[in-house]
């Protein structure tokens, strides 16, 4: 498991600070500290297109950002990502939760689950399971955005962070 | 009061600090066509995004940031003007060029006509909020609009007899995306 603490420190030493998104369980750990640290700032996003857009504004001020969303939401930034930051080439770190993983989870999980990486294939967003080894992730994510200037996302599985 | 002239009025009103963010359609066709500037940055597609942007710059930067949204735009995305209530960046302007219509796609009426958007923004938490219907009244109040302590919300009141398009955007969006970081970092 991850320690949610050396999660931010390691983020905060790339630069990201900036994080914006909209509340999943599987994020529990990782927003309280989020929104109790003093390094990070997240913005509780009312949806997950208006996570990206902040997000997005904070890339476009210069900053590293991110947004964290549950992957139920990963519908309402289908024309964020088709019709602004592919085209725009904003890349912003994407954490997505993976509800429904597996089949196991309540039933409006379950299609999500199943759909989630072929949602993110189909848009040619890169994507991998965030793994207990995540400064690899990490490092891999960030690389492909500063080379293609494009969002990136890892997905998140249950139980993964302390 | 169309929205020609409420943009010929903003673009012409000189802020030193200032980046201007229109939304898609023909708010930003309208803009690119009167003056492009490296201060601008526009929206060619998704819709209901500029809020959203606009109070992502203004978290990160000490710039005016100055939104130009409209009626159908902000009805799609209205729950930006809470979150610009709670977030309280003082450095923001959002102001609703307010057609009745979504203009770009044929005038088809939006349902914004019966709505108060100015009780919405007080609601919201926007700080000091504005309604003009007449063109000289607003170039009156600019200096006022501007040196306000944000977010400040300005409810333009144009009706059914808009202007037309202006030219299509001519920058690629790449383009567009590094002009305004460039931009921004300099200002």
């Amino acid at each position: 498991m991850i320690r949610v603490k050396d999660f931010w420190d390691y983020l905060a030493g790339k630069n990201f600070i900036f994080f914006s998104g909209v509340p999943c369980s599987i994020f529990k750990t990782v927003l309280d500290e989020a929104i109790n640290s003093e390094i990070i700032t997240y913005v509780p996003a009312v949806r997950e297109d208006v996570a990206m857009g902040v997000s997005s504004g904070a890339y476009l001020a210069g900053k590293k950002s991110g947004i964290l969303i549950q992957n139920s939401g990963l519908g309402h930034i289908v024309n964020t990502l088709t019709s602004f930051n592919l085209i725009y080439k904003i890349p912003v770190l994407m954490f997505i939760s993976w509800r429904g993983y597996m089949g196991k989870d309540a039933p409006e999980h379950k299609i999500m689950g199943r759909k989630t990486i072929s949602l993110l294939s189909g848009l040619d967003i890169p994507h991998r399971a965030l793994s207990v080894d995540f400064d690899k992730d990490l490092n891999w994510a960030i690389g492909i955005m500063e080379k293609k200037h494009i969002p990136v996302a890892l997905i998140v599985k249950e139980g993964l962070f302390k | 009061m169309t929205t020609e002239d409420i943009l010929r009025s903003v673009l012409a009103f000189k802020v030193d600090n200032a980046v201007y963010l229109f939304t898609n359609g023909y708010i930003s066709r309208q803009a690119y066509g009167i003056a492009d500037s490296a201060k601008n940055f526009y929206l060619i597609g998704s819709m209901g995004l500029v809020s959203s942007l606009g109070l992502g710059i203004a978290m990160n930067s000490k710039k005016k940031v100055v939104v130009l949204d409209g009626d159908g735009s902000i009805l799609m995305n209205m729950g930006t003007m809470p979150l610009i209530g709670y977030i309280e960046p003082n450095n923001l302007i959002h102001f609703i060029l307010d057609n009745f219509a979504y203009h770009s796609t044929g005038n088809q009426p939006t349902i914004s006509e019966n709505i108060d958007f100015l009780k919405m923004a007080c609601a919201c938490g926007y700080k000091k909020v504005f309604r003009f219907k007449k063109i000289s009244e607003f170039k009156s109040a600019l200096p006022e609009i501007f040196n306000a302590c944000g977010p400040v919300f300005v409810h333009m009141v144009i009706g059914k007899n808009d202007s037309s398009a202006g030219p299509r955007v001519g920058l690629a969006p790449l383009m567009l995306a590094r002009r305004i970081r460039k931009t921004i970092r300099s200002l």
